[in-house]
């Protein structure tokens, strides 16, 4: 079972780490299609399309239809987190000794899985409101993709380098910290309607009462029952699939097969 | 419902895409509106400029015919003519200091530069072309660090250099850092470009 779990982990930090390489602002590049649709209507001018928004429209759609994979697998800030989360476990259980991997309560989760939302909407009024132009230097994405250019930021992104800090200890207490509470790309993704098949769903009569390891393992701590309120913050991280003792959790209909699966 | 979610969020989706749509069309509109009125204020003056150029004509034609059928009174007629080709000359002057005044660099070499700035994630070289004192053409001719998506939004930079005849001004907000570059490379070309 352990082996099961840790090569569809090995698979998906394969893939992570193509991305990293290949495509490390694929991210803020998305999201700064959806800043510029708010900084042109601040100008009172037309939504012109550009660049950004083909990003932004290409992964909305691909969201859309295959549910949050790029989250899962192809963000480069995802990955970082992944890796930060995972070393930091690592660390804990070599040097410390301590067997448990630290996470928050689930009630703590999902209570701070409501933040990305605020976050998202104080950065589009501030585009709305003309604030955004004097934020230059606060944004810890641009620290983050400044030093995957292998350019050292300087003295102008002191605000950007401390929260990047403080983001990257957040990111030691619970998997996919950022993801899930402060990204406001994931807040878009989250919102987005994805078709119900394809969202994880399991199969609930076929599992044995008092079992949940599914939801004990989801990094967002979700109950994987296909189209609730709460399915949009699924990362398609597949960790519960590969937990699962019983093979009882599918992407769509409970009878789909596993060849959707990446 | 079965996925009532999803249907909800697909109406979410539609209502915003449709709002944003509808405010792109009511932008447009208002645009079109500012300009038809420049447009026919434009009109009513130079109707008015027309009739008067008019009555000015058929007045000096009148006076000059009957001096004319009077006495060969020559001295008189010449400083009304003179009078009149000078309100022209005015008209004239006043269209040309439009051009005139952008060229206020006039210490170009014509030729083709090439000038370095750097990106985001490095060098951007650009070509700039002066003819007759103007930026008349640049283009980047490399820049290896730049996302495409960024560079391509940076480039906007150069119709605004071209239109403005200046590097002063506004960047491209969203992509800072490559447009700076660019602005940068073609300050630079321009430095090459200049008699010294």
């Amino acid at each position: 079972m352990k082996k099961r779990q840790r090569q569809v982990r090995l698979v998906r930090a394969g893939i992570q780490f193509g991305f990293f390489i290949a495509a490390p602002s694929l991210f803020s590049t998305a999201f700064a299609g959806i800043k510029s649709i708010f900084l042109s209507i601040a100008q009172g001018q037309a939504v012109e399309w550009n660049s950004f928004l083909t990003v932004t429209a290409v992964l909305l759609i691909i969201t859309c239809f295959f549910g949050r994979h790029f989250c899962g697998y192809a963000c480069a800030f995802g990955a970082l987190g992944d890796a930060v989360y995972e070393g930091f476990a690592f660390i804990r259980t070599k040097v410390f000794h301590k067997k448990k991997k630290p996470a928050l309560s689930e009630k703590t989760v999902h209570r701070l899985q409501k933040v990305k939302y605020v976050v998202l909407a104080l950065i589009l009024l501030s585009c709305l409101t003309g604030v955004y132009g004097k934020l230059t230097g606060t944004s810890p994405w641009d620290v983050f993709s400044m030093l995957t250019a292998r350019r050292l930021p300087d003295g102008r992104y002191t605000v950007g380098i401390v929260l990047l800090v403080l983001i990257i200890i957040g990111m030691c207490t619970q998997e996919r910290f950022f993801c899930q509470f402060l990204c406001p790309m994931g807040a878009v993704f989250a919102l987005m309607p994805i078709v119900p098949g394809a969202l994880l769903k399991r199969q609930r009569e076929k599992c044995p009462p008092k079992c949940g390891l599914c939801k004990k393992k989801c990094p967002a701590h979700l109950d994987i029952d296909g189209d609730t309120a709460m399915s949009g913050e699924c990362l398609c991280c597949h960790a519960c699939i590969a937990t699962c003792p019983r093979k009882n959790i599918h992407i769509g209909s409970a009878e789909a097969d596993t060849g959707e699966e990446l | 419902m079965k996925n009532s979610n999803f249907y909800m969020r697909v109406i979410s989706v539609l209502v915003i895409l449709l709002a944003v749509l509808f405010y792109n069309d009511s932008v447009k509109q208002t645009a079109n509106e500012t300009e038809i009125a420049g447009l026919t204020q434009r009109i009513d003056t130079l109707e008015k400029q027309q009739t008067e150029l008019l009555t000015a004509l058929e007045t000096s034609y009148v006076k000059r015919s009957t001096a004319q059928a009077a006495a060969p009174a020559s001295s008189e007629d010449e400083t009304e003519g003179s009078t009149e080709t000078a309100d022209g000359d005015s008209v004239d002057t006043a269209d040309n200091t439009d051009t005139d005044s952008s060229e206020e660099d006039g210490a170009f070499k014509d030729g083709t530069y090439t000038g370095e700035g750097s990106g985001y994630g490095g060098t951007i070289q650009v070509e700039v072309t002066l003819a007759d004192q103007e930026i008349t053409n640049i283009s980047v001719v490399s820049a290896p660090g730049e996302d495409s998506a960024y560079l391509s939004q940076a480039e906007g930079v150069i119709d605004s250099v071209i239109s403005a005849q200046s590097t002063d001004v506004d960047t491209v907000s969203g992509a800072t850092f490559s447009s700076t570059g660019i602005l940068n490379a073609i300050d630079d070309a321009l430095g090459k470009a200049e008699n010294s």
